[in-house]
């Protein structure tokens, strides 16, 4: 009996194997016939869309749209897509319209009301490479999953407009960490568009991690309208968010800074110190050479480092200062200072 | 005695249903994961990554030992990767060849005095320069440690978010690291991720890329390129979801910095410090409740040479399977554990039952059915069909798996290549397999012993001219995927 069943298995792997092999070979026949396919339409397909986008004004006759739609949705994507990034700005509204023609961009809005994620996604980056009117995925910048959000938010970054980085700043509040790469890139990418929201966010939230990653977005910025928020989140509890306010106050500069600044340079937190220094050091803030050096001896390594490179970096006075210290009785000091002196000139760590 | 055997026979069966159940679990879950990682990656838009502000940025850690041939090619390979916010931190270990003149005179070599905190512990580092001509090209010369005490002095030095682990004569695909970057700016909670390694013996390269795919003509590298095959696309793609990742590839693989410099670096008396860093990683992420996700992506692709003679494949898959057995026993705790969620309850039992284990339960799984043919003549064609079975679903998983490889990726496009793997997969189980098990056994052997060498390894060295190749090298194999 169970011989039986065991050369039943057996039996059953032989089959499985075989099915298993065919398919493989079946694959890679269909793969050179596509190929072959690929040769005698894709190529065709694309003079016509050449000879068509240098005349646009004609209407595409039905012969033209009858060999596009030889193609499938997959392979009219594909030449579309090509051809769109290929082409100047003003360009690709031709391709855009031969997408509605052939119905790709029916099929894609269809894709983003799907209940599966895998097809929404689909869809809004079909929208996003070969669409002008883009309102569908406007709605999924709030989706459910991440991954479709994380694509329409990308798209956010080409309409930098005050609406779309208002529909999208209150994201950064979200607890879910997925995609926050995706949120901030695009807010940066917005520039000024997305200053106005941010402030209100800054004015408006309590969640540390989420204060922090909208100053990170403002110190790249670098606005001059972040400069109220950074400076009362200067004086923030949380740790995370006063360096991250030290560093927007260090890009953005102003007479009210640097006394904040050297203020911070007593903080508690060793990562807000150094912060500070590096702030000081990019407003090139000469002033406060004697503060700064103060920290030569600090009990941190990085608010060390950063010291002594502040001080290498902040003229003349700086640069006695930490000759001085090579001599110090602080040894931790004096290698920093030697460290530093020891580099080429303009060269950084 | 025949009551014995036929208890243990029993429970060879109980065993190879549990995991040959397990690996049709995976598989599955491979597809899953394969179809789903595809549909997250159409048509996504690289220049996002390469082109941002909050990209992380990557330092790639090289170690080179006795390298002086292949180095510069190598270096100029990882110089033309893609990906901004790039440093490459060769570390020379003390070679006693001249591996650091060729550097210094193929890149221009300065002497620099950067600023870094010794944070893990490595032998003295005797100079440090970088490139006049590829300003982000470093180079640390330091006195003679192993691949693990390299890696911690470049730990040291690299400034990077990230850092990518590499050997220095693996070849990584241009825009390999913009793909394997893809897990640290999904989630905040990733700790590492690995991407396929693919075996390069046999393909044509160029200019320090593989330019064509092929199937080696030599059975030994054949056979290893259906285990990598499995090894990757099928087994390490499957414990995404089902309780993570305990191995990243030695030869191409991405980490938090802070996180590794936090954890203590590179385990220097470990034969297997690739496999043990993952796993300290991931237990401390527990312990302290921090990221313990660790992520691997199928399609970064990195390509390494694989030994082909039995003498230099043997002494890998020894040190191999010391590795894995010093790894597991130097984190027993994890073992049923519930304070490591599905690490300590499913990953960690399945690598000491199966990964570990398996090579012990067939060999004895053998000797029993042997033996058993004494005991009862009946049990010629028991042993017979049991064993077609068990050697026929390992060809079932293999071809499977090259399902998975041809319509996801079909890497060897010429009939030929693919006549070629199905000649490799059915031979596969004959003969090689029971190598293996044998190899494996004697590094558990040796691992009991307290053998802690690398053993030395020839490497024909697919980076330069073939009438330039050396003879001998005694650098140590430096690629690990691990055994599955």
């Amino acid at each position: 009996m169970i011989l039986e069943l065991l050369l039943g298995l057996a039996a059953g792997e032989v089959a499985t194997v075989a099915a298993l092999v065919i398919a493989i070979a079946a694959h890679a026949s269909l793969l050179r016939w596509r190929a072959r396919r690929h040769e005698r339409l894709y190529l065709g397909a694309r003079q016509l869309l050449y000879e068509y986008i240098s005349d646009p004004l004609r209407p595409l006759s039905d012969q033209e749209q009858r060999s596009l739609r030889r193609l499938t949705w997959n392979e009219q994507v594909d030449i579309l897509v090509a051809l769109a990034r290929s082409l100047a700005l003003d360009e690709r509204p031709a391709v855009f319209e031969v997408a509605r023609i052939l119905g790709v961009l029916e099929k894609a809005k269809r894709l983003t009301t799907s209940c599966f994620w895998p097809w929404r996604l689909k869809g809004v980056r079909v929208l996003m490479l070969l669409s002008d009117n883009r309102s569908p995925i406007a709605q999924l910048v709030a989706d459910g999953n991440a991954e479709v959000r994380s694509a329409a938010v990308e798209w956010a970054a080409d309409e930098p407009t005050a609406e779309m980085a208002a529909l999208i700043t209150p994201l950064l509040d979200r607890a879910a960490p997925q995609y926050r790469f995706a949120l901030l890139d695009a807010m940066i990418r917005m520039r000024g568009s997305a200053v106005e929201p941010l402030c209100n966010l800054l004015r408006t939230s309590t969640d540390a991690p989420t204060l922090a990653s909208a100053l990170k977005i403002a110190r790249h910025t670098a606005d001059p309208r972040f400069l109220p928020e950074a400076l009362s989140l200067a004086q923030s509890e949380s740790a995370e968010v006063v360096c991250a306010a030290a560093g927007v106050l260090g890009a953005i500069g102003g007479a009210e800074c640097p006394p904040i600044l050297r203020g911070l340079l007593g903080h508690d937190d060793e990562f807000v110190r150094a912060a500070a220094i590096r702030a000081l050091r990019d407003l090139d803030d000469r002033d406060s050479v004697e503060e700064i050096a103060a920290r030569m001896n600090d009990r941190s390594w990085s608010v060390r480092r950063e010291a002594a490179l502040a001080l290498r970096a902040l003229g003349a006075d700086g640069a006695i200062l930490l000759r001085r210290f090579t001599s110090s009785p602080d040894l931790f000091a004096a290698e920093m200072a030697e460290q530093v002196l020891s580099l080429p000139f303009g060269a950084t760590p | 005695m025949s009551g014995i055997l036929r208890r243990f026979e029993d429970f060879v069966l109980i065993y190879f249903i549990v995991v040959n159940g397990f690996y049709g679990l995976q598989l599955l879950t491979a597809a899953a994961m394969l179809y789903l990682h595809n549909a997250r990656t159409w048509r996504e838009s690289g220049w996002r990554i390469l082109g941002s502000d909050v990209t992380p940025t990557i330092s790639i850690l090289a170690p080179a030992y006795n390298e002086e041939r292949s180095i510069v090619d190598s270096v100029r390979a990882l110089l033309a990767l893609h990906y901004q916010n790039l440093e490459i931190i060769v570390v020379n270990d003390g070679s006693s060849d001249g591996t650091l003149a060729a550097l210094a005179g193929a890149f221009h070599l300065v002497a620099i005095y950067p600023i870094y905190r010794r944070r893990v512990e490595h032998a003295a580092v005797i100079g440090l320069y970088r490139s006049a001509s590829y300003p982000s090209l470093i180079v640390a010369d330091k006195k003679n440690g192993g691949k693990a005490d390299a890696l911690n002095a470049g730990l040291n030095l690299a400034n990077g978010d990230l850092v990518c682990a590499i050997d220095a004569d693996t070849i990584i695909e241009r825009d390999a690291l913009r793909r394997l970057v893809r897990p640290f700016i999904r989630a905040n909670d990733v700790l590492a991720a690995g991407g396929t390694i693919r075996i390069a013996n046999g393909s044509e390269i160029a200019e320090g890329r593989v330019v064509r795919a092929r199937v080696s003509r030599n059975p030994l590298a054949g056979f290893q390129t259906i285990e990598y095959f499995r090894a990757f696309l099928f087994g390490r793609l499957a414990w995404n979801p089902l309780g993570g990742n305990l191995i990243i590839s030695g030869a191409f693989g991405l980490f938090r910095r802070d996180a590794v410099i936090d954890a203590g670096g590179y385990l220097h008396d470990t034969v297997g410090e690739d496999m043990e860093l993952v796993v300290r990683l991931r237990r401390r992420g527990y312990e302290t409740k921090s990221a313990t996700r660790v992520d691997f992506i199928p399609d970064p692709v990195a390509w390494t040479e694989a030994p082909e003679t039995l003498r230099v494949l043997g002494r890998q898959r020894d040190r191999w399977q010391r590795g894995l057995a010093e790894t597991l026993l130097h984190h027993r705790r994890l073992l049923f554990n519930p304070r490591y969620g599905a690490m300590g309850l499913v990953v960690y039992p399945y690598f000491v039952f199966v990964e570990l284990l398996a090579p012990v339960i067939e060999a004895l799984g053998i000797i029993a059915v042997l033996l058993g043919l004494f005991d009862a003549p009946l049990h010629a064609t028991f042993a017979i069909a049991f064993f077609a079975i068990a050697y026929g679903l390992g060809i079932v998983f293999s071809t499977a798996t090259l399902v998975l490889e041809e319509v996801e990726y079909h890497t060897y496009a010429t009939a030929r290549d693919r006549m070629l793997l199905f000649v490799w997969m059915g031979l596969e189980s004959f003969g090689y397999r029971q190598l293996t098990v044998f190899w494996r056994l004697r590094g558990l052997l040796h691992f009991f012993m307290g053998r802690k060498d690398w053993g030395s390894m020839e490497r024909k060295g697919f980076l330069r001219p073939p009438s330039e190749a050396p003879a001998e090298s005694d650098g140590g194999d430096r690629s690990a995927p691990g055994g599955t």
